[in-house]
């Protein structure tokens, strides 16, 4: 795979200022990418485990934003190199092909996925930390017809959130769950979550982590598969593979439009700001040290149609008659005039 | 929806009361989570959406209920919860979101003993968490209730106040009042021309966000101070602007009264006779009754205790309400601040009787202190 090189010397950019150790970054195309490369090139850095899908359906659009991106509120606030950015991308692209703009509503946490509050021309609410599941079920719950996204770190979706999501599992609620892992709780300095490797050095584990007093990294998707697996799409990606993770992306919306039940997504993503490296170091570490311990792919994909039907019969009697007739399903979807 | 075919006496517990009261305001979906004493409201509520196709969602948490109701507000629904003691805790959480974010809503809060678990039965001991939890301002809407009939009119009550004004609703009741069976008028809110909000979503209004209209962005977070502080003075100001329609009290035979007794909730009942027994017996006695604790009639209790040498506070708890009367008096009335508390328990007219005969026998202070005057 090639190695999208790119000098060092964003290395610790402060938060408060990401973007001015970057000025000749194209905006709206995210990292990583070859310094100076064209933005056509972005899909060579793609690993070769590409998925197993009409390439046409996934390919990243390159230079060109999503339409369900903002223009206005560009360049995104992310710190160059970051993660957050390209799966936001990947849900963006997601979103334009389903063609559900109209229908969506999209949650964020508190963690650096806050930044996102304006990023999408999507009806957006900011919650708490950990809390945009709740949130976000609430309003599927009362309009089974809008497609809710809760897009959450690892922090928010594994540690002060894990109840909800737990919950959500239970009762398999119809949403979609999309969380960034990037192994350090990101706003706060850097330090030690859920998801952070063995041995790996945060803010709080100055030595690194040690399993005998702080655990092992929690494994997202494999969890939510332990409490269920029907009804739900649970998949892990990586934003290493564009492709495969808008992929993913998809496939959860489409589950949750089908009304199946709970779709979630993690994705491996990077933090070079607190992970403190610089891209290449940065790119290993996304491959190398976490591909060795998270697996990347599908855990659970349900595509059973006459149980969606019963399910959102059951789910109807939520919704005023009104909404309960509005048709849901499939690429429905598509009806969204862009 | 019609509760009632039509008007009528009814005879029923507090909780049941309030699901009754929340479906006749058109509330269409609740999140909870079980604690005593406000199950039955869950309970009544999860039957009344079966027969009449709202939502109703038990949760995993208070933090989820609370959350998990702005989400069914910002979608459009009439949405409310139903919490009491650690839950309420846990409930200022969502509570200061949709506080900042101006997501009306109905919180009710059936108080029981604290702090921690303490009792499940009764206390006055969440006044000042349900008037200025969170880590904010207090910018919310809080009324306390002495009856069924009180439970069932400003439950509806609630509802209007909330979607008008756009800040969190509550109503204060307490264990007595949600487990208690009591008589009342069930009627139906449009046949007494009693004003309903009509919801709007926040989310998914129709069309295309950045084609068709601008998209719906709310926040809580803010990177600089003077953003916050621009949005603090906004809500400051439309909090102060519209307290003046919204505060409520109730007063009797405070113009010739030589003390004051003022109380909230199921103690202003005991209050309320107290002052007339008082009054047979030669004590000049009058009685004040916040409604609203928060914003607090403060102005109104001034004007009550204009002419009185002291009042006596009388409550179940350890000053929570006399805090508030304390500052709603300093610097609008020279009037002795005097206190009855009984922390967690109920209090009857005959110990608020023997409360004022011994003090007017002593003629000292026993029980509080002086107020600043000025
Ligand atoms: C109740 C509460 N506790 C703590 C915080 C502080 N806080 C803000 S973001 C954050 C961690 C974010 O980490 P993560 O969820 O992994 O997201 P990331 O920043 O890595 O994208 C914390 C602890 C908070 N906002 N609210
Ligand atoms: S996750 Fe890390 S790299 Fe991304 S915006 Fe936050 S601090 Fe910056």
């Amino acid at each position: 795979m090639s190695d999208p090189v790119r000098t060092n010397r964003h290395e610790g950019a402060p938060k408060t200022a990401p973007r001015s150790a970057a000025p000749e970054e194209p905006p709206e195309e995210p990292p990583p990418k070859a310094s100076g490369e064209t933005q056509g090139k972005v899909s060579e850095c793609l690993p070769e485990h590409a998925p197993d899908t009409a390439p046409e359906v996934v390919q990243m659009r390159p230079g060109r934003m999503p339409r369900s991106w903002r223009t206005e509120t560009k360049p995104h606030p992310f710190c160059p190199g970051c993660g957050h950015g390209i799966i936001l991308r990947a849900l963006g692209e997601a979103i334009d092909d389903l063609g559900i703009a109209a229908r969506t509503v999209y949650g964020c946490d508190i963690g650096c996925s806050l930044l996102s509050w304006n990023l999408f021309n999507l009806d957006t609410v900011q919650t708490h930390h950990g809390r945009t599941i709740p949130v976000i079920v609430g309003i599927k719950r009362a309009r089974p017809d809008l497609v809710g996204i809760a897009y959450m770190g690892d922090g928010g979706a594994y540690a002060i959130g894990a109840q909800h999501l737990v919950s959500a599992a239970i009762r398999n609620e119809k949403i979609t769950v999309i969380v960034c892992n990037n192994t350090v709780y990101a706003m706060t300095g850097g330090q030690l979550a859920p998801t952070t490797l063995s041995g790996q050095k945060t803010t709080t584990t100055p030595y690194g982590r040690d399993p005998l007093e702080t655990g092992l990294p929690v494994s997202g998707p494999e969890l939510v598969t332990c409490i269920r697996t029907e009804g739900v799409y649970a998949a892990r990606g990586t934003v290493a593979n564009f492709r495969q993770l808008k992929l993913f992306i998809k496939r959860a919306l489409e589950n949750q439009m089908a009304g199946r039940g709970l779709s979630f997504v993690e994705a491996l993503s990077t933090c070079p700001t607190n992970w403190r490296t610089g891209p290449k170091e940065t790119w290993r570490f996304l491959e190398h040290e976490m591909g060795k311990v998270f697996r990347i792919g599908e855990f659970s994909r349900d595509e059973a149609e006459g149980k969606a039907e019963g399910q959102e019969r059951r789910e109807g009697r939520l919704s005023s008659p009104a909404e309960a007739g509005i048709p849901r399903g499939g690429n429905e979807g598509a009806r969204a005039n862009h | 929806m019609r509760v009632v075919e039509r008007e009528q006496r009814r005879f029923m517990t507090g909780n049941e009361v309030v699901a009754r009261a929340a479906l006749a305001a058109g509330a269409d979906m609740m999140c909870g989570y079980p604690i005593t004493p406000q199950n039955e409201i869950m309970h009544t509520w999860a039957v009344l959406a079966r027969e009449h196709g709202l939502g109703f969602l038990q949760t995993e948490d208070e933090l989820s209920a609370g959350f998990a109701t702005i989400g069914a507000v910002m979608a459009g629904r009439k949405a409310f919860s139903a919490t009491a003691g650690p839950g309420n805790v846990l409930m200022q959480e969502p509570i200061s979101m949709a506080e900042m974010m101006r997501i009306p809503a109905v919180w009710i809060i059936q108080q029981r003993g604290g702090p921690s678990t303490a009792t499940v039965i009764y206390s006055q001991q969440e006044v000042r968490l349900t008037c200025l939890g969170g880590n904010g301002e207090g910018h919310r809407i809080v009324y306390s209730t002495s009856s069924h009939q009180d439970l069932f009119d400003y439950t509806i009550k609630a509802f209007s106040t909330a979607w008008r004004t756009r800040f969190p609703t509550f109503v204060l009741g307490d264990g007595y009042q949600g487990k208690m069976l009591e008589a009342l008028t069930l009627y139906n809110p449009e046949d007494r021309g009693v004003p309903l909000a009509t919801p709007e979503p926040f989310v998914g209004k129709p069309g295309t966000p950045g084609l068709d209209r601008p998209p719906a962005h709310f926040r809580n977070t803010f990177s600089i101070e003077d953003e916050l502080y621009e949005a603090l003075t906004r809500n400051i100001r439309d909090y102060e602007e519209m307290a003046p329609s919204v505060v409520e009290f109730e007063k009797d035979g405070c113009e010739d009264a030589e003390v004051v007794l003022v109380a909230h909730g199921i103690v202003a009942r005991a209050a309320r006779e107290a002052a007339e027994v008082l009054r047979a017996r030669g004590i000049r006695a009058g009685y004040f009754r916040p409604i609203t604790l928060r914003p607090f009639p403060a102005a109104a209790l001034a004007d009550a205790v204009r002419r009185a040498d002291r009042l006596l506070v009388v409550e179940s708890a350890h000053g929570q309400l006399a805090g508030l009367v304390r500052e709603a008096l300093y610097g609008r009335a020279a009037v002795n601040v005097r206190t009855y508390l009984r922390p967690g328990v109920g209090i009857t007219a005959e110990e608020i009787v023997d409360a004022v005969e011994r003090e007017a026998s002593s003629g000292e202070e026993r029980h509080g202190s002086k107020t600043a005057t000025g």
